[in-house]
């Protein structure tokens, strides 16, 4: 339908446009569960299908195939060399990746790392580098160095347990490339523009790359858009992300349920899961919980805090058997008491 | 990108009476969102951002908070 007929189709005031999202949305997304475990065993690294639609409704903070698509500028677009230069800053180093083997002593709070030789030389790297890298990222420590080993301390005292972890996040740090970003590869589209698509999600890191197109950078990593971007860029990423899984099983939904569940997931400025843990989950109705999920729970905890329940929304109503503040339930008829009189001496 | 505003007091009054809506009711945008600080927005004004998407182009809007 173009954009000009669906003009036509401004919503009525009072029309229950949540339940009639949710079932447009359901009924297909049912459909394509049917579908998606019939065309089981074709392998595919990119989350689609439902487990990719959960994935973005839950809000899950580590999804499971995060992907940049980088376009590049004009300069460097139509130049395969220059687009290679590029892709070689992305793809990350780890500190872990360089190494032969460990050693934490937790008891002097100090770690020894000792590289490989051939490794480093793969990479082009030096001690000299690593130390100096390691030095201005975590700025509490001192290293030492012997030879092919790398000793790390602390300057001032340290508790254990942070120390711990902190060495953990020494071996996962980038000495090179972007942090987080696995692969990266130079694709061309039919124009023959070279762009280029990662495994992993920075786009405040890529963002700082030469070369790099940032009107037109793209990632399907939710938090990282919301960081970057901000909530409005979120929230179409949503809505588009969800659409385009849809199209994919050539299930069609109208975009603007989509829309609706993506700025009802955006609303308060932070992304929240669709779940009990974020929209349903923070309703103000006790009864409206209640008749989501964990039940139980809910009815105890309003009784014990002595919760009050106005009654103002959709399910609550339906619950305790009162009509519906929707659509014609929303008119409300009042008489004056002399009309009344009138109505009662006709009869 | 999306084009955000930052709207004055009277135009923000505007946009209330014209959803029947006090302006503390519109959807939230946080101070730290990235789009605030670019506009330069306070806490408590209205910005008006510039969608377009596949049901057409169109104007929503969001109210500045502190914190979540």
């Amino acid at each position: 339908m173009s954009v000009k007929n669906e003009k036509k189709f401004n919503v009525v005031y009072g029309e229950a446009v949540g339940a009639v999202a949710a079932h447009s949305f359901g009924e297909p997304s049912t459909q394509m569960v049917l579908r998606t475990f019939h065309s089981a065993g074709i392998a595919s690294s990119v989350v689609t299908g439902l487990p990719r639609i959960l994935e973005l409704v839950d809000a899950r903070k580590k999804q499971q195939s995060p992907i940049m698509t980088i376009r590049l500028e004009k300069s460097y677009a139509k130049n395969y060399e220059k687009a290679k230069q590029v892709k070689a800053q992305f793809e990350e180093v780890l500190v872990k990746s360089l190494l032969e083997s460990f050693t934490e002593d937790l008891k002097n709070v100090t770690m020894l790392l000792e590289f490989s030789k051939e490794k480093l030389a793969q990479s082009d790297l030096t001690l000299k580098f690593i130390s100096g890298k390691l030095q201005a990222k975590f700025e509490s420590i001192e290293t030492e160095q012997e030879g092919n080993k790398l000793k790390i301390k602390y300057k001032s005292k340290k508790e254990m347990k942070s120390a711990r972890t902190m060495f953990v996040n020494m071996r996962n740090f980038a000495i090179k490339g972007l942090q987080g970003i696995k692969k990266a590869t130079v694709q061309q589209d039919d124009d023959g523009e070279f762009y280029i698509v990662t495994s992993g999600s920075n786009m405040a890191g890529a963002l700082e790359v030469d070369g790099v197109d940032k009107e037109h950078l793209y990632s399907n990593d939710m938090f990282d858009v919301l960081k970057v971007y901000g909530i409005e860029a979120a929230r179409n990423m949503i809505a588009n992300e969800l659409k385009k899984t849809m199209d994919e099983e050539n299930v069609s939904v109208g975009f603007r349920h989509i829309g609706l569940l993506a700025d009802a997931m955006t609303y308060g400025g932070s992304i929240k899961s669709a779940g009990r843990h974020g929209i349903a989950g923070n309703k103000a109705s006790v009864f409206a919980r209640a008749s989501y999920e964990e039940t139980v729970k809910h009815f105890v905890n309003a009784s014990v805090f002595g919760e009050r329940d106005p009654l103002k929304g959709v399910s609550e109503n339906i619950l305790i058997g009162k009509q519906i503040n929707v659509g014609t339930g929303r008119i409300k008829l009042a008489i004056k008491k002399e009309d009344l009189k009138k109505v009662d001496a006709e009869k | 990108m999306v084009v955000h505003e930052v709207l004055s007091e009277s135009e923000a009054k505007k946009v209330s009476a014209e959803y029947n809506t006090p302006i503390d009711k519109f959807p939230k945008i946080l101070q730290s969102d990235p789009q605030v600080i670019k506009i330069g927005a306070k806490p408590r004004q209205l910005i008006k951002i510039h969608r377009e998407d596949p049901t057409g182009k169109y104007s929503a809007y969001r109210y500045v908070v502190e914190s979540v």
